[in-house]
């Protein structure tokens, strides 16, 4: 009875942990097929909705995405150009990067370009229906964003930032 | 032979009664007794109120502790998996060791979300205060539009005021990723994880640092097992003391039982009976507890250290009793010739220490006090009870021969012409000592760690990033608050980190409060407002207490202190300090300086021990005979006391330069030479005051020189002191002209 209740215990363990590296290989192939070949030129619509505010906070512009940098140009409802980098996000003209911005900037790049070796590292993947689903594992990232969402068949269409504080962040994207 | 015994009973009475008082006072004072530890309790004129909160605010047994796992090969999450497994392994083995999380994300996240709308940066602040309102809207909006996100409660902190001021907050642990306590960075190349550990228990214990080192090390034994080719990098005092401490057992084990067996069967073949050795231990015993019982009587707050300078005591005493022992077995003449002469010497000894009690230093007053009465109740414990014991046998007849023929020797070496050479020989060493003269009291040079623990210890400094330098800025307040606000001005100091950096004071608070305020009824404010559909916010909110406030803020003597951490050597030029408000303070420098406090009163005492014995000696000293023959034998055993003591200290400081402990090598071997000096100058046989004098000589060569193999440059020093200042003390003090009348 007790090697018994041993045995099916073990399978259960394996079990479990065979199930999420197949969920992890499951989520990188999903990662490979909505990644496009770089540069790569889209038009976005991105809504903030923030706790406590009554209606989202809408805003639409360009992105254009290299293997180095990713230009966010926002022109609605004001116009605004960022440049997203490793080292940080920095607004046009400016030399200094926004403070703390490094992780989010690497964050955002490791998404928008797919790069699959970054969001390995940093997140549990897993797949809900066409959405690769991203669950930060350090402590610091995890205070901050709950989870992150990256969706579409053949490219990413929608990307969606869950934070911790209820917030989400919604971005649509769709070739221009 | 009744008579004998029945007229020694009352004084066997007297003497048992006396030890009674003696450790009946010592069992009632001791637990009252309320010991020092630390230098700065042994300077208490030369540390601020401030310095000394500071001193009491660093625990030194609740340590922190780092270890660093680094791999090419393996994963972080690998590496992250094993580890974590082997700590929760290692935490059941060992409670006492707990995870010193340094940064709690989610506690200090939280923190600012409650305090939202509260904390600016300076810049914003500056902005609100100047009524550049426009500006701050379109900085909040552009943040709202971009894809980053919004930390802080917007209802709170609609300009995103705390969002941009958690933004420029220094980072603890610079490019590193927390995981549930544990550290993550990775490079190109190399993963690294760090594992903060404090010890919950006493880390000063030398048990407890023993059990928690072993349980580490078992640790991490398992982590490299299980991770083949991982590097293992240490930081942490509880490693360096638990090494210190297995080579201070190893070099007692080796050393201490190597020279006590040389000694004992030296001392066993000289005297032929283990009598000696028993009366030793308990004149040994009674003198110290005496002493002790005084010094505690008189000073509110005896130092430890003052037992460590007190060492000498240990030689001093066998030394008298090797004396009395082999004056004894020479029959009632040459112990009626050695009386003079040892109460003489130690005399002159205990004036020396008295001297002690002219110095401005708690410490050094002690060991005056505690030396002066532990060697009047040793001389007169041995001059009334020495000749209660039955007469001791004579010294081994090849030990007596030996002795004779140095005597025969040295009297073919004397001449007219001894004193003028041995004058020459004493000042030019002394004069060469003058000249040469090299001293470096850092504490850092008297402590010596391996080197493998000292190349970890810097990989993690230089790769880490997050280790301070030693000084600190106090800022001192009333309340709280106050500290802070001080601590404020100092916010422009390059490479300084301080609770300031993470909370502003209440009062800075409250102004940005009303800045908002008031940027909220102008028109843009409002029409802010309505383009976010909220209303203005309330800040109700009350201050809360930071979670890194307890690294930064500190209970002082009169209010509170704020410490200021600073990542780069501190500059004088780089503020004013204002002593009790704003002091700088290095506690490694503040030990090395009370070092060399101490060093130099040393110093003092040695060269007014010097002098003061010349006059004495010259008073008492074969005082039967003419003026000029006493000043000429007070003038030879000054010349060897000098000979002995600068020599010692000439060659000792080839080797490393001079520091404290060698000044208390110096001060033994300055006592003994008094000792050797006066027995060799008095009324003794040359060849009975030779038996005492070689042997008492070996033995403290032996037992103390043995000190100087040591690899702990402080005990060297002071072995190395006494191995040298003997010797020349032995080898020059049987040329002391011998007294017509011995």
């Amino acid at each position: 009875m007790m090697r018994l209740l041993v045995a099916t215990v073990f399978f259960m363990v394996s079990a479990v942990t065979s199930a999420e590296d197949d969920n992890t290989l499951k989520a990188l192939s999903a990662l490979e097929k909505q990644s496009e070949p770089l540069p790569l030129s889209l038009d976005f619509q991105q809504k903030k909705q923030l706790s406590g505010l009554p209606r989202p906070l809408v805003s639409s512009g360009q992105l254009d995405i290299s293997t180095d940098e990713i230009i966010w140009t926002t022109e609605q409802p004001q116009q605004q150009k960022l440049t997203i980098n490793r080292q940080g996000i920095f607004e046009q003209g400016g030399a200094e990067s926004i403070s703390g911005s490094d992780t989010i900037a690497q964050l955002l790049l490791a998404i928008l370009q797919q790069d699959e070796a970054v969001l390995k590292q940093q997140f549990n993947l897993s797949v809900e229906q066409e959405c690769v689903v991203m669950v930060p594992k350090a402590d610091t990232l995890a205070s901050v964003i709950e989870k992150i969402h990256s969706c579409g068949d053949d490219r990413v269409e929608l990307v969606e930032l869950f934070e911790q504080n209820g917030n989400t962040t919604r971005i649509e994207l769709s070739q221009r | 032979m009744k008579g004998a015994r029945a007229a020694r009973a009352p004084r066997l009475l007297l003497l048992f009664a006396f030890i009674a008082i003696v450790v009946s006072g010592l069992v009632m004072q001791l637990p009252n007794t309320q010991w020092s530890s630390s230098l700065a309790d042994a300077l208490p004129n030369e540390v601020s109120d401030l310095q000394r909160s500071y001193l009491k605010s660093q625990q030194p047994n609740s340590q922190q502790l780092l270890l660093g796992f680094e791999s090419q090969q393996h994963s972080e999450s690998e590496i992250l998996k094993v580890v974590q497994e082997q700590l929760r392994q290692l935490f059941h083995v060992e409670p006492a060791l707990q995870l010193a999380e340094m940064t709690n994300p989610k506690a200090v996240l939280s923190f600012y979300q409650q305090q939202a709308g509260r904390l600016a940066t300076f810049r914003d602040r500056q902005m609100l205060a100047s009524g550049d309102y426009e500006a701050l809207i379109a900085r909040a909006q552009k943040n709202l539009q971009s894809p980053a996100p919004v930390l802080t409660p917007l209802q709170s902190d609609p300009l995103l005021l705390t969002q941009r001021f958690i933004q420029q907050l220094p980072d603890l642990m610079p490019g590193y990723e927390s995981h549930g306590g544990l550290y993550t960075r990775s490079s190109e190349s190399t993963r690294q994880v760090l594992v903060p550990l404090r010890i919950a228990g006493d880390a000063l214990s030398v048990n407890q640092s023993g059990q928690s080192v072993k349980a580490i090390n078992d640790f991490t034994s398992k982590v490299i097992e299980q991770l083949p080719g991982i590097q293992l990098y240490k930081s942490g005092l509880l490693f360096h003391s638990d090494a210190a401490a297995k080579q201070a057992k190893k070099e007692m084990t080796w050393f201490g039982g190597l020279s006590l067996l040389v000694v004992l069967a030296l001392l066993l073949w000289v005297f032929r009976s283990g009598q000696q050795l028993f009366y030793t231990l308990l004149l040994l015993g009674v003198s110290a507890a005496t002493g002790l019982l005084v010094t505690l009587l008189l000073s509110s707050r005896p130092h430890v250290l003052m037992l460590v300078f007190a060492t000498s005591f240990i030689g001093l005493c066998i030394d008298y009793v090797i004396h009395g022992f082999i004056a004894r077995s020479h029959g009632k003449t040459a112990w009626s010739a050695l009386k003079p002469a040892l109460w003489l010497s130690g005399l002159t000894t205990v004036l020396g220490y008295v001297l002690l009690l002219l110095l401005p230093l708690p410490l050094l007053q002690q060991l005056g006090i505690f030396m002066a009465v532990a060697l009047i109740t040793a001389m007169t414990l041995v001059v009334t009870t020495l000749p209660w014991l039955p007469e001791p046998k004579e010294p081994a007849p090849r030990w007596q021969q030996f002795c004779l023929n140095m005597t025969k020797l040295y009297r073919q070496m004397r001449n007219r012409t001894t004193t003028h050479w041995l004058s020459a020989m004493a000042l030019t060493t002394l004069g060469l000592l003058v000249w040469s003269f090299t001293a470096n009291d850092n504490v850092r040079l008297l402590a010596s760690s391996p080197e493998s623990l000292l190349q970890q210890e810097n990989h993690l400094r230089e790769t880490t990033d997050f280790y301070f330098q030693p000084d600190v800025l106090l800022v001192a307040g009333e309340t709280k608050q106050q500290a802070l606000e001080r601590t404020g001005d100092l916010a422009n100091l390059n490479g300084s980190v301080s609770l300031y950096d993470y909370v502003l004071p209440v009062s800075e608070q409250q102004q940005v409060v009303e800045g908002q305020q008031s940027l909220f009824k102008s028109q843009a404010g409002e029409g802010y407002l309505q383009w976010l559909g909220i209303d203005a916010p309330a800040f109700n909110g009350a201050p809360q207490k930071h979670p890194l406030e307890n690294q930064f803020l500190y209970p002082a003597e009169a209010g509170w202190m704020s410490v200021v951490r600073l990542k780069q050597p501190f500059s004088s030029g780089d503020i004013k300090e204002i002593p009790g408000r704003l002091e700088h303070f290095n506690p490694i420098e503040h030990a090395s300086d009370a070092l060399t406090e101490y060093r130099h009163s040393m110093q003092l005492w040695l060269i007014a021990l010097l002098i003061v014995s010349l006059p004495i000696l010259a008073l008492f000293l074969r005082s039967q005979q003419s003026h000029k023959q006493r000043v000429q034998a007070a003038w030879q055993v000054t010349c060897v006391m000098t000979l002995s003591v600068a020599t010692a200290l000439l060659l000792a400081q080839l080797i490393q330069p001079l520091n404290l402990f060698h000044c208390i090598g110096a001060m033994f071997v300055l006592v003994l030479s008094i000792d050797y000096g006066v027995f060799c100058a008095g009324r003794l046989k040359r060849q009975h005051a030779l038996q005492a004098i070689y042997l008492s000589a070996f033995t403290t060569m032996v037992a103390f020189g043995a000190l100087s193999f040591s690899s702990t440059p402080a005990i060297a020093a002071f072995g190395i002191i006494v191995l040298i200042g003997v010797f020349m003390s032995a080898l020059f003090s049987p040329l002391i002209i011998e007294s017509p009348d011995s």
